[in-house]
């Protein structure tokens, strides 16, 4: 009983989604559950990979559906016309993560909406009132908003003087500072920096020399090689470069707090030459405006710069929403590249996720705790 | 019920050879009645039939549960992960290789793995096309890339020769079994520094539910374990015999003991010798068989005149202590 009893709840909370996202003009619409796995390995993070369950069949590698964004964008991508005015679409569905180390996969229901097409900030309101409405009107009315902002975080990065690699490099260890810390950043970027510990004794001679010999080149030029070795032993130059860059990381990392002390602080550890990140941050500022007008409580929104998400496809703002035990109910933000990345034309976007199970858990509590 | 219990051992490649010898070393010696079956016996432990299975092929069996014991590959066990099956044992000291990453030796700015995922990225937008890398360990390879931050790659799956790929033009890198080295060099290629994925040997493995639900199986792994623990512990000791002249037996016993080197597993047995001359005593005690040397030197200040080292067979503990993990570890009665 207790099984049919939770399935029901959680039906009613999707219908309740749907019917939601509905009155926003949101189309209901389906993506396939196995997909070829390159639609998710393209702009997934490091985490989110290891938890995608992938299968090979006749030659070809699989996956379940982690989410709904990618085929959405690919979906999108695909389609010959498109209309003047912006596409709202909304899915609902299992979607699945793998636990590597054992036999389980994990099978969890989720409502998605995308908002193809509409580069205005409002588009970011809209996905994130959305999200908070929705999460309000299933029955959590204490939930928070948590929200960041990759434009920033890469407006910062692009201050520094730094090559594209190593910008890529910065913004796909962002999440690592969470998790792993500042060192291990550090020591990653010195191994991609040293000429590996068992050759100590490396010198340009014996490198020309090896060069010069028969050993075959298997896919590279001679010039690709020497060109990155020499890439390769300029970068430790810019170790202080790098070093400054995680250290101001770190102090925007402790950031989380209402929008207007969260905005002083961060703007007093900005420096002057980092004016795109400054507009960047006007911009996060913009929104917070306009989610205040449609109704958010600005207590109930915290800003935090350093937030990231499993998804590399992220572009501009990104937001969480989370109950007061800090359970993860909803998330997303805006990705100006997949659409362009799948095969299409630059395409702004901003989706959001709605977490079911976990979403019914704590109505569940919520409603228990009221009895 | 079953009344008989099947091992399964690998009957070709590198583990075939040394597994009978490794057998036969802790007095499991596997009889083979006819030498073009695939089956044989163990006098020693008369309710195991062993049965003869290519390496991959011996986690099969145990897997799907025709054999309840079997010894393979640690890199075999962890390419293919089953539900039911436990490793039992994972170092049986043979059968050492590990599973590395290898690139071209003429790629001189590649040395880590961090370099490699740069490397994937030239490949992916200088030459629009994805790193291809030879190998049969597909699912350690996918596991072990994708943890390291590398994506964009493509997976040649290819069975024998992969150390030739890269050359022959199939592949760019390999994941393959490196033993020395020599046959990566032979082939223009080099390990990463850091590009270590599995440290492979021998290993024991099992099957879950027929541990947890027969007791024959249970019964049958004990007295194999006790054999291979017995003669795996009893190689890291020998026996000292050693003639002391002294005063009397304690004041012998006492100075040897006082040597942590000399103490051995309990301590020395000191015994009276009734020969023609008076005062000398035999002394018997274990010691590690790194410590022999010192372990000589030390009783020769004690007053030995001879001292014989015999190797140790077998050395029993109260029981024995993989055994003992392994019914822990799964809860058996």
């Amino acid at each position: 009983m207790a099984l049919i009893n939770s399935q029901t709840r959680l039906h009613q909370l999707v219908e309740t989604l749907q019917a939601h996202n509905d009155d926003f003009g949101y189309q209901r619409l389906e993506t396939p559950i196995l997909q070829p796995a390159d639609l998710f390995l393209t702009k997934a993070g490091d985490q989110l990979i290891q938890r995608l369950f992938t299968f090979e069949r006749f030659g070809r590698q699989w996956a379940l559906r982690p989410e709904f964004t990618a085929s959405a964008a690919a979906a999108y991508a695909e389609m010959d016309t498109h209309s003047d005015t912006p596409t709202r679409w909304q899915f609902a569905g299992a979607v699945f993560a793998d636990a590597p180390e054992s036999s389980q996969v994990q099978q969890r229901y989720s409502v998605g909406t995308e908002l193809i097409g509409w580069s205005s900030p409002r588009a970011d309101a809209e996905t994130i009132a959305l999200a908070f409405g929705g999460v309000r009107a299933v029955g959590v009315p204490d939930a928070r908003i948590i929200l960041g902002s990759v434009q920033f975080l890469r407006a910062l990065f692009e201050g520094y003087d730094l090559d594209s690699r190593l910008l890529r490099f910065l913004m796909e260890h962002i999440a690592h500072l969470h998790t792993d810390g500042k060192a291990f950043i550090l020591d990653r970027f010195d191994r991609m920096t040293t000429l590996g510990a068992a050759r100590p004794d490396s010198d340009g001679l014996e490198l020309t020399v090896l060069l010069q010999n028969n050993t075959p080149l298997v896919g590279r030029s001679r010039e690709d090689i020497l060109n990155r070795l020499q890439r390769k032993t300029q970068r430790s130059a810019v170790r202080g470069v790098v070093v400054t860059a995680l250290d101001q990381l770190e102090a925007l990392h402790h950031i989380a707090e209402t929008p207007a002390s969260a905005f002083v602080r961060v703007r007093a550890l900005l420096d002057a030459r980092q004016t795109q990140a400054q507009v960047a941050l006007d911009a996060l500022e913009t929104l917070v405006d306009l989610l205040e007008a449609a109704g958010v409580p600005a207590d109930r929104i915290i800003v935090q710069p350093t937030l990231a998400r499993d998804w590399n496809y992220y572009t501009g703002a990104v937001f969480e929403v989370r109950a007061s035990d800090n359970t993860l109910l909803a998330g997303g933000g805006r990705y100006d590249e997949l659409v362009r990345l799948m095969g299409g034309s630059d395409t702004p976007s901003v989706g959001l996720a709605f977490y079911v199970d976990d979403l019914s858990t704590i109505v569940q509590h919520g409603a228990n705790g009221n009895a | 019920m079953l009344e008989r219990v099947t091992l399964a051992l690998p009957s070709k490649g590198a583990l075939a050879d040394p597994t009978l010898a490794f057998l036969a070393d802790c007095g499991l010696r596997v009889d083979k009645p006819n030498p073009r079956q695939y089956t044989g016996v163990i006098g020693a432990v008369a309710s195991v039939d062993v049965l003869f299975q290519r390496v991959t092929d011996v986690l099969y069996k145990v897997a799907d549960g025709t054999a309840q014991l079997g010894i393979t590959g640690l890199d075999v066990v962890h390419e293919h992960p089953f539900e039911d099956v436990v490793v039992i044992q994972n170092d049986l000291g043979f059968g050492h290789c590990r599973l590395i990453v290898a690139v071209p030796e003429s790629w001189v700015d590649v040395t880590s793995i961090i370099d490699l995922a740069e490397i994937a990225i030239d490949f992916r937008e200088g030459q629009g096309r994805n790193l291809r890398i030879a190998t049969k360990f597909t699912h350690l390879a996918r596991q072990f890339l994708h943890a390291h931050g590398i994506h964009q790659f493509t997976l040649v799956n290819a069975e024998g020769a992969i150390e030739a790929a890269p050359t022959i033009g199939y592949a760019d890198v390999i994941i393959d079994l490196m033993q020395t080295g020599t046959t990566l060099r032979e082939n223009h290629l080099k390990p990463l520094d850091d590009g270590v994925i599995l440290e492979s040997q021998a290993c024991l493995i099992g099957s879950k539910s027929a541990l947890t639900d027969m007791p024959i199986v249970r019964e049958s792994t004990r007295m194999l374990l006790e054999y291979t623990d017995a003669a795996l512990c009893g190689k890291r000791y020998y026996q000292l015999t050693v003639n002391i002249r002294g005063e009397e037996a304690e004041s012998i016993g006492q100075q040897i003991a006082a040597n942590p080197i000399t103490r051995g597993l309990q301590g020395p047995t000191v015994a009276p010798i009734y020969g023609i001359e008076r005062g000398w005593y035999t002394v018997t005690l274990i010691v590690s068989s790194r410590d022999v040397l010192a372990a000589v030197d030390h009783l020769r200040l004690c007053g030995a005149a001879q001292t014989t080292v015999t190797p140790i067979r077998y050395a029993f503990m109260a029981s024995s202590p993989t055994y003992q993990r392994l019914t822990t570890a799964l809860s058996l009665p």
